[in-house]
């Protein structure tokens, strides 16, 4: 007991000891504090009945001591130490560090490039019904997005800096087919996408796929929120979400215009893979790196017709604001006719009928479209995107109107076309007794 | 030790003067911007004969009950043209604007145009002023940069409150907006009394004894930037690896 008490005595009112006698016997500040916790635990085996309180003083006195005095440079832990200290500065170095970087991502956000911050376009009190803009928020983008003339003069006003190289989007919108972003003055307080209004207009604005603060340079859609497939608002995943905001539940659609998330459903039989991969596992017409694994985009296909110009479906010379020729009436096959389509179905392997043993018949024979047969977005019906384009197909003259899978490459149709009745048109095994002569196309034959 | 502390005090009061008392003693003066009103004025308008400068907005006896001390006409405007937008918070509609008040009453009884510059409540007869190109007639103000009329649509929404809740409403809005910051505190950028709480006003930016701005763009501004302003309750832009 007395021993105990030296020993507890002697951590206690040791300062100079510690220091000298204690650390340097000892060697380490990890085993003093070890020697310290033997002597609490002692003391405590010992004292604890009579005076907890006065072990947790003298140990706790004692480590502070300990802490002061003992020798950083032998301590095994230290690199925790020194990590913790570089984590902590790290923390507080980090934050400054990126928001000093954003810019670049964020051209918006991008002083060098604006040179006024905020100012290069809120600025004083602005015109009618704006933010503080100089222009109507439906034009105020091509202020820079526009014609070349405009952002020279963003420039010479000091807003934007020299070097500073825009499309020009202006231009795309006053393609025959583009966005409807002249419709001016629709969006309003609350809008909610998809349309929940049947009888708003339809319409459209840069704001709706861009995001006018937070649009990145390599994410154009950046801050914008989309609809799922099930027409739930989510932050955006894949592009067609962005699609879907007006084009799959909106109470607005037109007449003429389908629910796209019902077309493109992935309990359908078949559909342009672009919210999961398509069913049909036998693709030979596939461009390469296309796979039967590929997904696409909306973008894929409705973009600009310009290759060089500015990416995105802001509008097209073609219809349905398509990147490449697509005719959807019968007509004579060519490689420009179907352009669209044999940018990734070769076609050399869809005349050559590789995969359906007809379509030669079909496309260059008698002329029928692509679109005839097939709907490019998705079928609720039939595999292989079938859905009978009913301005060019009627029922058969068994008054039937369909078309069944038989598995690889085989089938039936129901249907009159072209003054033909399939009724039903069983393939393969069709082609040899078919004469072109006996059923003339409606259209001039190529070939 | 004695000389320690006095060492440190010395250092402590002169830190004090040179940051705290040194910009008060060379702070700008109300004569020397265009709110300078009366015959010494700098700008264009300007009285005919009046040399009181204070006297068009402020006297000391029988002021307007609007603000202590306001000496001007009130504009009878109610229906101005309010601020409205898609993703703005504050308030739903145009309509359901919250009516001008505070300050930004004070401000609009000369810059709406509808009451004439000149026309002080305390002090003697309506000032007239020397016949400028942006005032009419009749003393009001017509067209300059300093002309709002009454369409304030275009311009920061006034006579807003801007508290916690429309921080956390807009922060958390969808689509994801330009977050605001909470709680503001800043020396020249002030939150002022409106519809019963504290919220944004003319002065909030604007100050108009002085023009901290820089260059003296934007006028009568409370920071040496235009985006200074911005900043004390709008979050920059983000990072860009952070998406919203």
């Amino acid at each position: 007991m007395v021993k105990v008490m030296e020993r507890v005595q002697g951590f206690e009112d040791s300062r100079g000891q510690v220091k000298s006698k204690e650390i340097n016997k000892k060697g380490s500040r990890i085993q003093v504090v070890k020697e310290a916790a033997a002597a609490f635990r002692l003391c405590q085996s010992t004292l604890s009945l009579r005076a907890p309180e006065r072990c947790v003083a003298i140990f706790s006195d004692k480590v502070r001591l300990l802490r002061r005095y003992a020798p950083r440079n032998d301590d095994p832990y230290r690199w925790i130490w020194v990590l913790a200290v570089f984590i902590i500065s790290m923390l507080f170095l980090t934050p400054p560090l990126l928001y000093a970087d954003s810019g670049k991502e964020r051209p918006h956000g991008d002083k060098t490039k604006l040179l006024k911050g905020c100012a290069s376009c809120h600025k004083g009190h602005g015109i009618y019904n704006t933010p503080m803009l100089s222009e109507r928020k439906e034009l105020y983008c091509f202020r820079c997005h526009g014609q070349t003339m405009y952002l020279e003069n963003a420039k010479s006003a000091g807003d934007v800096a020299s070097d500073v190289t825009t499309a020009n989007i202006q231009r795309e919108f006053e393609k025959p087919y583009h966005h409807q972003i002249e419709k001016f003055g629709v969006h309003h307080y609350g809008e909610m996408l998809p349309e929940v209004d049947a009888s708003m207009p339809r319409h459209s604005a840069c704001g709706d796929c861009h995001h006018h603060h937070y649009v990145k340079k390599e994410n154009k859609m950046s801050g914008i929120r989309g609809t799922n497939k099930d027409g739930l608002k989510v932050r955006i995943t894949s592009e067609y979400e962005v699609c879907f905001n007006c084009h799959s539940y909106s109470a607005n659609l037109p007449a003429d215009q389908t629910n796209k998330a019902d077309i493109f459903n992935v309990s359908n039989p078949s559909f342009h893979p672009v919210i999961t991969f398509g069913k049909n596992t036998d693709v030979p017409s596939l461009t390469p790196p296309l796979t039967i694994s590929s997904l696409i985009s909306c973008t894929d296909c409705h973009n600009n017709n310009d290759p060089t110009g500015p990416k995105g479906p802001h509008g097209s010379d073609y219809r349905y604001i398509l990147s490449k020729n697509y005719t959807t009436v019968d007509s004579a096959e060519g490689p420009f006719q179907y352009e669209l389509c044999y940018s990734c179905h070769r076609r050399s392997s869809i005349l050559s009928n590789e995969g359906f043993q007809l379509h030669d018949l079909h496309i260059s024979t008698v002329g029928t479209s692509c679109r005839t047969c097939h709907n490019p977005h998705g079928s609720i019906q039939y595999t292989h995107l079938i859905d009978f384009n009913r301005a060019s197909v009627t029922p058969s003259n068994s008054g039937q109107l369909g078309y069944t899978d038989f598995g690889s490459r085989a089938g039936q149709c129901f249907l009159n076309c072209h003054g033909k009745n399939h009724d039903p048109a069983v393939y393969p095994g069709a082609a040899s007794t078919y004469n072109p002569a006996r059923y003339p196309s409606r259209v001039p034959l190529k070939r | 030790m004695i000389g320690k502390r006095i060492l440190k005090f010395c250092i402590w009061h002169l830190v004090f003067f040179l940051c705290v008392l040194t910009p008060l003693l060379a702070f700008a003066r109300v004569e020397d911007t265009k709110h300078n009103l009366s015959i010494s004025g700098t700008g264009d308008v300007k009285a005919v004969s009046q040399t009181q400068n204070c006297i068009l907005c402020h006297t000391p006896h029988n002021a307007s009950p609007a603000q202590p001390l306001w000496n001007h006409e009130l504009s009878a405007v109610v229906n101005y043209i309010n601020y409205a937008s898609p993703t703005l918070q504050s308030y739903a509609s145009e309509a359901e604007a919250p009516p001008i008040d505070g300050h930004s009453k004070l401000c609009l009884s000369c810059h709406d145009g509808t009451v004439a510059i000149g026309s002080i409540i305390s002090g003697g007869d309506e000032i007239l002023m020397v016949p400028v190109d942006v005032i009419d007639a009749s003393g009001k103000l017509i067209g300059g940069p300093g002309y709002l009329g009454t369409d304030l649509s275009g311009g920061h929404p006034i006579s807003i409150i801007f508290d916690e809740a429309l921080a956390g409403k807009r922060n958390s809005a969808e689509p994801p907006l330009t977050r605001l910051k909470w709680p503001i505190v800043d020396t020249d950028i002030k939150l002022y009394p409106t519809q019963n709480g504290y919220g944004v006003q003319c002065t909030s930016c604007h100050d108009p004894h002085e023009n901290k701005a820089a260059g003296g763009w934007p006028p009568f501004w409370q920071k040496a930037t235009h985006d200074e302003v911005c900043m004390v309750c709008h979050e920059a832009i983000p990072p860009g690896d952070i998406e919203w």
